[in-house]
């Protein structure tokens, strides 16, 4: 998607409930440009054609497939599409699923309005963003030392990615991480977007059994 | 919108659908009376046999055909009605059946293999004609009466099994959303003067429905992160303030778990009460043999030089005192206006 650079994000709302669609409106205007919104998973995927939204924030339920289905059906066509995904649910299957899926982050709905723009901005820069549940599930995932026959550069995560995972799930920003730790905030974001990486295409266990967890449903 | 077009949909559906053939099907009660006249008839042909010479060949196939046909078709007839619309029961009763044409084709054949080629004993060719087509009839006989029969028994079972799962999951749903959900919202509608009240009334119904959906079905009374839910609970119910908890990894509560429970608890009270803040961040890791807590606000901050003195704020003897006791470490991070953390670090028992 062609962003404008010097432009408000223009972001598409795709939620089930009118109520929380509203919300974020109100929240994320004017710093961001809301063009749309959808209520399904049809109607997210001809919306996202015919809008070109640089930013789409997706829930993670959704009638007619889940955000699953809106990832894997744009996607597979426009792999530069930037997902930003949220839920109210706590639990890690829908959350892995998603970003496994090929979502750029996670946040619960409980954010606030400016975690959420900023957030927003995050991921249309290009980078990745976690919540702090995020990165807890994480390092909750990524315990101990990966099984012998997997990969331990994609199954297994570094000392300095988990050093960041665990300030980032205590509430830190990466500029905050990026200060705390004496590096800059894109060498944080560099950490971040290699866990994502990791995230994605890793075979351990856990990551797989939350992931089919999701796709089932 | 929708709904009003599929219902709509489904109101065509059924009335564009053929009319039931009531009239060219047989009533059930003919059908039966018949199958009864079929057994009667197949007696007074066990009588005939008995006593009578045995009529040429084809002629006493034609007799042993219609006869056993008059016994198993009604029932066959019957039994097919009424699986309609099982499809895999309807299957297995045509295999049955085919498998009873087959053994009764084969025994005619064979009959009349050795009638024409004239081997064998007089009789024998009536013989084998006359075994394989009752035995046929037996097969499909019992195939269309116990078959059906068991498959019903089976499908009954099943479905008041499945039906009684639900309603008792339905009952356990609608009792938990009545004391939980609904209570809050009744108390809701009568605290509506009071913003902080009904933020904190939000607040303990959304826990205990996360709790309910997300979490262990029984909260178990000695696991580490249970006991640091229900401190950050109390801490977000007495101050109304909200504690973002995210939790890696958990063990059993023992003394030193339990100090650094107590002590975390603290940690938040003194964020809630002096922070300024209304949210606070708790992250808590079990790994290589320590719990590690850390606690933390964007709120005032304090100069911990001049704090450690005054004793008001600060870290006071709940939080250094208990860890210490255990052989645990705390570590604090603040400077005015920068927020605080508080860290702690004790050695448990490993998992």
């Amino acid at each position: 998607m062609t962003g404008q650079p010097h432009g408000r994000v223009r972001v598409l709302v795709v939620d089930d409930h009118s109520l929380f669609r509203s919300g974020v409106r109100t929240e994320i205007e004017p710093a961001m440009e809301v063009v749309g919104e959808a209520g399904d998973v049809a109607a997210a995927i001809s919306q996202i054609h015919a809008l070109q939204p640089d930013v789409i924030l997706l829930d993670v339920h959704l009638p007619g497939g889940g955000g699953r289905a809106v990832l894997d059906a744009v996607l597979a066509t426009h792999p530069e599409v930037r997902f930003l995904a949220l839920s109210v649910s706590d639990a890690a299957d829908d959350v892995i699923g998603v970003i496994r899926g090929g979502a750029r982050g996670y946040v619960v709905k409980a954010i606030s309005g400016p975690e959420l723009c900023e957030a927003i901005r995050q991921v249309h820069a290009g980078d990745v963003y976690f919540s702090p549940r995020l990165a807890g599930f994480v390092l909750d995932a990524f315990r101990g030392n990966p099984p012998a026959h997997l990969d331990p550069e994609l199954d297994q995560l570094t000392v300095r990615e988990r050093e960041v995972l665990r300030l980032i799930a205590s509430g830190y920003t990466y500029k905050e991480a990026a200060a705390r730790l004496h590096i800059s905030a894109r060498t944080v974001e560099t950490h971040v977007s290699a866990v994502l990486r990791k995230l994605q295409l890793s075979s351990r266990r856990e990551l797989s059994r939350w992931a089919a967890a999701r796709n089932l449903t | 919108m929708n709904r009003q077009t599929s219902s709509a949909d489904s109101a065509r559906d059924l009335s564009t659908l053929p009319p039931r053939r009531a009239g060219s099907r047989l009533r059930p009660g003919w059908v039966v009376l018949l199958g009864f006249a079929g057994i009667g008839v197949f007696a007074a042909f066990l009588w005939v046999v008995e006593h009578t010479s045995p009529p040429p060949l084809p002629v006493l196939v034609v007799m042993v055909l219609v006869v056993v046909g008059l016994v198993v078709g009604p029932w066959a007839y019957l039994a097919t009605r009424r699986l309609e619309g099982e499809a895999a029961a309807g299957r297995i009763l045509r295999r049955v059946l085919a498998v009873g044409g087959t053994l009764a084709g084969t025994g005619v054949a064979v009959a009349a293999a050795i009638s024409i080629s004239g081997t064998g004993e007089p009789g024998t060719a009536g013989a084998v004609a006359m075994f394989s087509i009752l035995v046929a009839g037996l097969l499909s006989l019992v195939g269309v009466v116990v078959f059906p029969w068991l498959f019903l028994l089976t499908r009954t079972v099943t479905r008041e099994r499945a039906a009684r799962v639900r309603a008792e999951e339905r009952a356990e749903v609608a009792t938990h959303l009545h004391d939980s959900v609904l209570q809050t919202l009744t108390l809701m509608q009568k605290q509506t003067g009071d913003p902080a009240e009904m933020a904190r009334l939000a607040r303990h119904a959304e826990r205990e429905l996360r709790g309910w959906l997300y979490g262990a079905a029984d909260p178990d009374r000695d696991d580490l992160v249970a006991a640091f839910r229900a401190a950050a609970a109390e801490v977000e119910d007495r101050f109304g303030v909200s504690v973002e908890l995210v939790t890696v990894g958990t063990c059993r509560l023992d003394d030193r778990a339990r100090a650094v429970v107590g002590a975390a608890g603290e940690a938040l009270t003194n964020a809630a009460k002096h922070a300024g803040v209304a949210r606070l961040s708790m992250f808590t890791e079990v790994r290589d043999g320590h719990v590690v807590v850390v606690v933390r606000d964007r709120g005032s901050g304090f100069d911990q030089a001049i704090a450690g003195g005054r004793g008001g704020r600060g870290i006071p003897d709940s939080i250094l005192g208990r860890m210490r006791r255990q052989g645990g470490a705390v570590t604090i991070r603040t400077s005015p206006g920068a927020g605080t953390e508080v860290e702690l670090r004790m050695p448990v028992a490993r998992a």
